[in-house]
């Protein structure tokens, strides 16, 4: 009996190990195509409108995009210039298969934070989120259309300090230094 | 003239420093966490769960103060029963909530959201984690020794809030702790 015991656990741990062995790795969802458009190195102009965040400005930036972590995530990188000085940020978006959209989380070098979810529909990505700056949150919108051979896009944003009066926030020409690296 | 370009310098001067003074720093309560700054090793031993199963798992992360400070970054890679895992984790401060904001992305796609508080040596967690499609629960515990050079972490995981399951158990000691020796 002891045998057959011996015996019996040597299946069970060679079954475990063979499932174990043949569990498939998660692999990215098919849907995060839809952000390559995005990658690559951008160079852009940003004219600010005056709103709850301030004054009318203008700033000139860089904006990098590569897929990370064995391409379940879009990582996102700005650094930008303007007369009150250098803002810059970090950037993820993920794809959210329980809503079918993406989400994305970013944080900026003067403590603000944002989040919110995207939709990719052919050459346009529309956003809606929160921006959390100085204690305050607001409401955001934007829509980035790209040109069809994907070297140039112009992004427009809308804030709202109550989520039903929204302003033009900025709007930002921007254009793609180099074609993203082939993966 | 000149008595003009000086006063015109100083005034210069007093807006300038006004507006570095105006400038924001990072929460005192970010900077409380610099001591898991740089390199630190963890292993540790988790229950079979929905996420995996069962096996000791041991790892290593560096993390670096990012944005001016007012974030860390830390990235691990780990050995598990399932392979091999790496990731990244974004830490910021709240001051509205006085919460520490936890966001961690790892390359089986799964994204672990959590909001944490400080109480002496000791961080409570609690959060969501996203995997496959699927929403679960997290609760975390996480001691610190006098020194904050190693911890002592225990976790649980629920499908439903109700019913709360042990996950992993493990211990994580930074660098400095084998350079004290």
């Amino acid at each position: 009996m002891k045998r057959i015991s011996l015996l019996l656990s040597l299946l069970v741990v060679c079954f475990v190990t063979a499932v174990q062995a043949q569990a498939p790795a998660p692999k990215p969802a098919p849907e995060l195509k839809q952000l390559h458009i995005l990658l690559g190195h951008w160079t852009y102009t940003c004219d600010y409108q005056a709103g709850p965040l301030g004054p009318a400005s203008k700033a000139t930036g860089e904006y990098t995009n590569q897929m990370i972590l064995g391409g379940f995530f879009m990582k996102g990188q700005w650094m930008e210039k303007s007369a009150s000085g250098e803002l810059g940020g970090l950037e993820i978006y993920r794809y959210d298969p329980e809503n079918k959209n993406f989400a994305f989380s970013g944080y900026e070098n003067e403590g603000s934070t944002y989040s919110g979810t995207a939709t990719v529909s052919g050459n346009t990505v529309t956003t809606t989120g929160k921006f959390f700056v100085g204690g305050k949150e607001y409401s955001s919108k934007a829509t980035i259309n790209y040109a069809a051979d994907g070297m140039s896009a112009t992004w427009k944003a809308e804030i709202s300090a109550d989520g039903k009066t929204w302003v033009p926030w900025f709007d930002q020409p921007m254009t793609k230094v180099k074609p993203a690296a082939k993966k | 003239m000149q008595r003009i370009a000086l006063l015109f310098s100083v005034l210069v001067v007093c807006l300038v420093n006004t507006l570095q003074a105006q400038a924001p720093k990072p929460d005192p309560a970010l900077q409380k966490l610099h001591f898991l700054l740089g390199h630190g090793t963890y292993g540790g031993e988790a229950k079979a769960t929905p996420l995996g199963s069962a096996g000791k798992f041991s790892g290593e992360q560096t993390a670096q103060a990012i944005l001016g400070g007012f974030f860390l970054e830390a990235r691990w890679t780990e050995k598990n029963a399932g392979g091999a895992n790496r990731g990244l984790v974004v830490i910021g401060y709240d001051p509205a909530s006085k919460n520490y904001t936890i966001t961690a992305f790892a390359n089986d796609g799964s994204v672990e959201s959590d909001t944490s508080t400080l109480q002496g040596n000791t961080f409570t967690m609690t959060g969501k984690l996203s995997f496959e499609g699927k929403q679960y629960l997290t609760r975390v515990t996480e001691t610190w020794t006098a020194d904050w050079t190693s911890c002592i972490r225990k976790t649980e995981l629920s499908t439903d809030g109700n019913t709360w399951s042990p996950w992993y158990e493990s211990k994580f000691t930074l660098d400095k702790a084998a350079a004290k020796k």
